[in-house]
């Protein structure tokens, strides 16, 4: 099966049953392990259209007496698809708030919100399951941080 | 595998995963730290060496501090050789050193050594025993060293094992004045509250000028279980070391070092492991020194003037 470029003139190629089928099917929930939350969330997408799809995961994460909620909202390209398998490009960015609970009395504890930005690249396979594995480049105030993320979920 | 052991099994695991979820409950347990303990009083392999510097050397208006974890000192003499090749690390007053070790068949310690080759006096305070031998820390000074003390402590679970991490304390002698210095290493898979609860015994009841320097492990990783690191998306706006730094002002330090960047060649990741804070002392320049790539981190330096820091002083 060949993979087809999905940008421009490229997208007057026919598209595959799967393709379509993808298209009827154009929202997806899914839950994340690692990925934009650190580690875990929980989102949606929707896809408009084959080759781009917007979305958002939430997560929640508390380790010892810091809490970290973060949202990221990310826009979906498809540079290369075959069948029902993708590569798939993310872009967005992340609001975090990050509060640490002092676990000492001298010390009231700290707490912000911070706005970062997130690329992530990865393979995608899309039926009535929603599979995604990735990688991604993290980038905030402290420089970038790389991280991973796996992805499984239901269209409808 | 019994059927007990497995049932125990399964739920390890399940906590595991519900500490991935949601950390409540996951908080870990930190022991008690040991009083300061003067060295004199130490008996058996954890006995300190303090040695006083071979020349007396005339006290200026500044002090070169130096933090290096030199990663064992396999290469003692080639330590040595990047140091004294250094401009800046060249002109170093104090040095605190991280996991140095000494072996008796060695001959003399891998401080003595490194003392010797710099032309320094020193106090080296072994954390831990190491097969036949010590791995701790040391303090290398120009100046005499006076009270040399030696705290194990609080000691915390980290992937499935628990370390033995200590804190030393010397006072400089500076002509007439005295000047504590304190040099900690602490564990590395700790969330920033255990981290802060481990140095905090260290740190918190010091005179009014203070040096604390280190290596702190502050990384921005949470690390579930003291054993599973998860790198938060936020990366630099969730690191350690800015937390730290906001704990240790509330005691009054500030920390000269902070805008430094890294302090370890660690591929992708910006880590600050090591810093330097101060008490009641003002500071200048100072920088990581990159080029020095004989041990897995960076020497970190700053200049201390010994005159008084009102800012510092005034933030307690």
């Amino acid at each position: 099966m060949a993979a087809t470029l999905a940008s421009g003139a490229a997208l007057a190629d026919p598209q595959t049953e799967a393709e379509a089928a993808a298209e009827r099917r154009p929202h997806a929930v899914y839950l994340e392990l690692l990925g934009k939350g650190g580690a875990w969330g929980a989102g949606y997408d929707y896809q408009p259209s084959a080759p781009f799809a917007i979305g958002a995961t939430v997560s929640w994460f508390v380790q010892d007496a810091q809490r970290t909620l973060a949202l990221s909202p990310y826009l979906t390209g498809y540079p290369l698809y075959a069948g029902r398998d993708r590569l798939f490009v993310q872009l967005g960015p992340q609001l975090a708030h990050v509060a640490t609970r002092s676990p000492v009395p001298e010390w009231p504890g700290t707490s912000g919100t911070e706005l970062s930005g997130q690329l992530s690249i990865g393979w995608e396979r899309r039926t009535r399951l929603l599979l995604r594995a990735y990688g991604m480049l993290a980038y905030g105030k402290g420089g970038f941080g790389p991280w991973l993320g796996v992805t499984a979920g239901w269209t409808f | 595998m019994a059927r007990s052991d497995r049932r125990l099994d399964l739920l390890r695991r399940a906590a595991l995963a519900l500490c991935l979820v949601h950390g409540a409950g996951c908080a870990s347990s930190v022991g008690p730290a040991t009083a300061w303990q003067p060295w004199e009083t130490i008996e058996g392999r954890l006995r300190p060496e303090v040695v006083e510097p071979p020349v007396v050397y005339p006290v200026g208006e500044r002090l070169r501090v130096v933090t290096y974890n030199v990663h064992y000192a396999k290469d003692v003499e080639g330590i040595a050789r990047a140091i004294r090749q250094d401009p800046a690390l060249a002109g170093l007053d104090v040095m605190l050193v991280q996991e140095i070790r000494s072996f008796p068949g060695e001959g003399s310690s891998r401080s003595s050594r490194l003392a010797a080759e710099l032309g320094l006096g020193y106090a080296y305070a072994p954390a831990r025993e190491f097969d036949d031998g010590t791995d701790g820390l040391a303090i290398f000074s120009r100046h005499r060293l006076e009270n040399v003390a030696v705290m194990q402590l609080p000691r915390v679970e980290v992937a499935g094992s628990i370390q033995h991490r200590a804190a030393m304390s010397a006072d400089l002698v500076l002509g007439s004045q005295r000047l504590r210095v304190v040099n900690v290493h602490l564990d590395t898979r700790l969330n920033v509250t255990t981290r802060i609860e481990q140095l905090r015994p260290a740190a918190i009841d010091l005179p009014e000028r203070a040096i604390v320097g280190g290596d702190f492990n502050t990384n921005p990783a949470a690390w579930i279980g003291n054993t599973v690191p998860v790198l938060l998306p936020v990366n630099g706006d969730s690191d350690q070391a800015p937390v730290l730094d906001d704990y240790m002002a509330a005691l009054g330090y500030h920390c000269p070092t902070a805008s430094f960047g890294p302090t370890a060649p660690i591929p992708v990741l910006q880590v600050r492991l090591d810093s330097i804070y101060l008490r009641g002392l003002a500071a200048s320049g100072g920088r990581v020194e990159r080029d020095v790539d004989v041990s897995d981190h960076w020497p970190v330096w700053t200049d201390v003037s010994l005159e008084r820091s009102p800012e510092a002083v005034s933030a307690r």
